[in-house]
């Protein structure tokens, strides 16, 4: 079975919103269709009440409805939606599925302050259809399965297995688990890179690894940005 | 419904990557599926939701558990079915109009990719 169509993510919407998604998109395994010289960017125009499942390494992205770009959009978002009776033969055949939990930061909406929706999508989706993920994000090698695809994902929430109090940005916005952490299957491998430096540093030998494949994508003048803004705060506290 | 809005960057890449024409044709993926859930379900979810006071975890993991995810397997054609987390979310319009996705919660706009 494809890989691809193992690990579905789904979308319900409680309001007007567009469902984004390239149709082929996902990496060689996850080519849905027959017809492989096929990719389409399609809008999907939601109404509340309808729910988008799809499999997960298909590029896709929220946007708002074009009928009612001011709508509220509430959502739930359901993550790694599997048939649990395949998870002994994926463990078997080392289909591993790493999830590297990352340093809170690394979801900063940082770049929507100096780029539009569109322009920020683009950059972003540059790098995704030429199968390289965002350049704050790297790939954890897997020794194990080195020559077999596998899953990686990155995720800011870890799994406690307890209620937190809840504060009142989070009513809304933040992620519940469905299963206890002594839940996972075998297949999956939880990484804690949580560690700030050791995120740096580990960013920072994947960058410099794939620079040769990644020279000229966009996204390097992003980060340029970021280290001239950062060297701003840095010199502007220093000289103080 | 659908609307395709095939941008010229995304048909240069495309064509970069996979060395293939654009075609006119719009194909819904199958393995995409747009669901429009019952009554029932949608009223379970809903009651999980609270303007001012937020999102019952409890009454929403139930919702999930059996009243959403049963649907799902249905409509995969699966045996079983498991999710292993959701996330709930009110994306945000700033001043500037520009969508902000908030940052306490995991990724959306995800890179959530096959390795090769």
């Amino acid at each position: 079975m494809n890989l691809s169509v193992q690990n579905y993510s789904a979308v319900i919407y409680l309001d007007k919103a567009v469902f984004r998604y390239f149709s082929n998109s996902s990496v060689t395994f996850g080519l849905e269709e027959d017809s492989l010289n096929l990719i389409r960017c399609v809008d999907v125009e939601i109404e509340p009440g309808m729910a988008v499942l799809f499999p997960s390494s298909i590029i896709h992205q929220a946007r708002k409805s074009i009928y009612d770009p001011n709508s509220r959009r509430r959502t739930i978002v359901m993550f790694d939606i599997e048939n649990p009776n395949n998870d002994k033969f994926r463990y078997m055949t080392n289909e591993v599925h790493n999830i590297v939990m990352c340093p809170k930061w690394t979801q900063w909406a940082f770049f929507h302050n100096f780029f539009n929706e569109d322009n920020l999508s683009n950059i972003a989706f540059k790098r995704l259809m030429c199968n390289h993920p965002y350049s704050w994000r790297y790939i954890v090698d897997n020794q194990k399965s080195k020559d077999r695809p596998y899953f990686i994902h990155w995720q800011i929430t870890q799994n406690k297995g307890n209620k937190d109090k809840i504060t009142e940005e989070q009513k809304f916005n933040r992620s519940i688990y469905l299963i206890t952490p002594d839940e996972y299957p075998e297949h999956c491998k939880l990484l804690d890179h949580r560690n700030n430096i050791l995120y740096i540093k580990n960013l920072l030998f994947y960058s410099l690894k794939e620079w040769p494949h990644t020279y000229g994508l966009a996204g390097q003048h992003m980060w340029g940005i970021f280290i001239v803004i950062v060297l701003g705060i840095l010199l502007k506290t220093g000289s103080k | 419904m659908f609307k395709n809005s095939y941008k010229d960057i995304t048909s240069k890449i495309v064509e970069k990557r996979i060395g293939s024409k654009a075609t006119n044709s719009v194909l819904f993926n199958s393995n995409v599926k747009l669901i429009r859930l019952t009554s029932e379900e949608l009223n379970s979810v809903h009651k999980a939701f609270d303007d001012n006071k937020g999102v019952d975890d409890d009454m929403l993991k139930v919702s999930l558990n059996e009243h959403i995810l049963p649907r799902f397997k249905n409509e995969l054609g699966w045996t079983n079915i498991r999710s292993i987390n959701a996330v709930l979310m009110i994306e945000k319009h700033l001043s500037n109009g520009i969508m902000l996705i908030a940052t306490e919660i995991d990724t959306y706009l995800e890179e959530h990719r096959v390795r090769e």
